[in-house]
């Protein structure tokens, strides 16, 4: 065995970047060679297109929970997967954790304040922002995977799991960039 | 610059913590953080009984050796934890040991002795990071806090304070009465001193799972007042790191707005990721050629001696220089499938993974995201 000096930095966060990317990628390209050899012979048909499509969302998706253990969200995205995986194992429908198109593109935007309200009241906007936040919050509770569990519904916890969740959604970002970048 | 010293010290002492931790919390540690190394099926991360070590030696990587010497076992959850200030150990039995070989390879052979622990620093982070359930914990002394009662023999009780903090919402019921036991204490006790506006907070010995919280002065000693007052100061101390988390959020001040940004911040990842997911799905049969291509091309340059070229990305500190060791038994424990991958090295790969950073990092426009080397630069 050829003996190679290797070099890492000490850094906790670029360890922390490059272990999360060594254990995405160790999960993902091997299942992604997988897909890719019944695909190997050109195949324009688009239901087949879609079901690859369908599978690599997958595999990414997953390559992302067991990238990152060990958070309510990892877990909840996990367990979805594989609920998925078991239910729709003949739907050729592209779909992805994210299950909720319909109104992701509708954000909850308050213009206008709230009507009932309208005295003199210091505590009024304190009420209508209070309101716009638990708006905000269970927008977000749609957002992240396991949000409408049950742990989630504290908003400590809530906070807690978004910036892990929102972390490991940028490496998932940069590590998929990257492997793109490669070809 | 002095965030990077800071970063070094951080590491370092965040690596002995971690050796610490990996003591006092293995009862409560269950899942190997590493899927690759628990092949064995704790893959959905519920295994209770599979413990780093006896993984580690079952695996039969060769790294163990040095591994065992070192007990210490970052988890992929606690560097987050520490990294974003976040606690990702809300989920009590996810969160499990993990072993970076090596990582572990590093501070075994080569503990500088010119980084000095930043106790205060790491006590300061690692109680930022923690964050129990249960009891009334005011486990984030702010940075202006005057009062830094956690002096001595700060990292065991901080460590023992985040194994016990897992423990989940079963602590819920003991929340109330200990409460008032507490504040109801001090506010007696305290309410005639002279104090500073700030709440002071001091924390017991280990063994008691609570932080005092004395009433400030002029405001309303109820026990649940003051719970309320804890739980609103760790609420905005949550959106603060997400703040800093979320580029460009700099500058708002309101919380309706920054989780406004948040959440577009969040649906514009979430949309990434399924752009580059579909882009990778119709460029995936040439993927692993052209893998096998590069890091092929790359084992020759890795003999030529440029292995300075890892890990360094922009800001990082000087590498540290070991030598490596090769893990013969994969270090992704899940089963290859693939014929191509087998024959790769397994050292070969990490090189590459590193590599993929510094294109990942250097190359790409970051759409104003600000993913630039690290995750937030540390200016």
């Amino acid at each position: 065995m050829k003996e190679q000096r290797r070099v890492y930095p000490m850094e906790p966060r670029t360890i922390m970047q490059t272990s999360f990317a060594k254990t995405y990628l160790n999960y993902l390209l091997p299942e992604l060679a997988n897909i890719g050899k019944p695909a190997s012979s050109l195949s324009v048909d688009r239901y087949v297109d879609k079901e690859i499509e369908k599978t690599v969302r997958y595999e990414v998706d997953m390559a992302l929970a067991l990238s990152a253990q060990g958070f309510a969200w990892s877990h909840a995205l996990e367990h979805k997967l594989r609920l998925n995986v078991n239910n729709n194992n003949q739907v050729g429908k592209s779909q992805s954790y994210l299950s909720h198109d319909g109104y992701r593109n509708t954000m909850p935007v308050n213009h206008e304040p709230a009507t009932e309200k309208l005295e003199g009241n210091p505590k009024r906007s304190g009420t209508e922002a209070a309101a716009e936040e638990e708006e905000r919050l269970t927008y977000l509770r749609k957002l992240i995977p396991g949000g409408s569990g049950e742990m989630m519904l504290d908003d400590e916890i809530l906070l807690s799991e978004l910036g892990s969740y929102v972390s490991c959604l940028e490496l998932q970002v940069n590590v998929l960039r990257s492997v793109l970048q490669l070809n | 610059m002095t965030s990077e010293n800071d970063d070094m010290g951080l590491a370092m002492s965040s690596i002995s913590m971690f050796n610490k931790s990996s003591n006092t919390s293995d009862s409560f540690f269950s899942s190997c953080w590493d899927p690759i190394v628990s092949q064995s099926g704790s893959l959905g991360g519920s295994s209770m009984a599979s413990h780093y070590h006896l993984v580690m030696e079952n695996q039969g990587i060769s790294g163990t050796s040095h591994v065992s010497h070192y007990q210490s076992d970052p988890s992929f959850v606690e560097l987050v934890s520490k990294l974003t200030g976040f606690d990702g150990g809300n989920l009590s039995q996810m969160v499990g040991p993990f072993s970076l070989p090596q990582c572990n390879q590093v501070a075994n052979r080569r503990c500088p002795p010119n980084f000095t622990l930043d106790e205060h620093r790491i006590s300061k982070e690692a109680l930022v990071g923690t964050s129990p359930n249960g009891k009334i914990r005011k486990c984030a002394p702010e940075s202006g806090s005057p009062l830094r009662s956690c002096k001595n023999g700060d990292e065991e009780p901080v460590m023992d304070l985040s194994s016990e903090g897992c423990d989940g919402p079963r602590e819920q019921a003991r929340k109330k009465p200990e409460t008032e036991q507490n504040t109801g204490a001090n506010s007696r006790g305290k309410q005639a001193v002279k104090q500073d506006k700030d709440s002071s907070q001091s924390e017991e010995a280990p063994k008691e799972n609570y932080i005092h919280v004395r009433a400030r002065r002029g405001q309303a000693t109820n026990s649940h007042s003051l719970a309320e007052r804890v739980r609103r100061e760790k609420i905005s101390e949550r959106m603060r790191l997400l703040q800093e988390l979320v580029p460009g959020c700099n500058k708002i001040t309101g919380k309706a707005v920054m989780l406004d940004e948040i959440i577009n911040y969040v649906q514009s990842l979430q949309q990434q990721v399924e752009f580059l997911s579909m882009k990778l799905a119709t460029v995936n049969p040439e993927i692993n050629l052209d893998l096998d291509r590069i890091l092929s091309k790359d084992i020759l340059h890795q003999r030529s001696g440029s292995a300075a070229v890892l890990g360094l990305g922009p800001g990082s500190n000087s590498p540290y220089g070991f030598s490596p060791s090769t893990f013969p038994g994969t270090i992704s424990g899940i089963p290859n499938k693939n014929p191509q991958f087998p024959p790769l090295p397994q050292t070969v790969l990490e090189n590459e993974l590193l590599n993929l950073f510094q294109m990942g990092f250097s190359g790409s426009t970051m759409d104003g995201f600000g993913l630039n080397g690290q995750l937030k630069p540390e200016m």
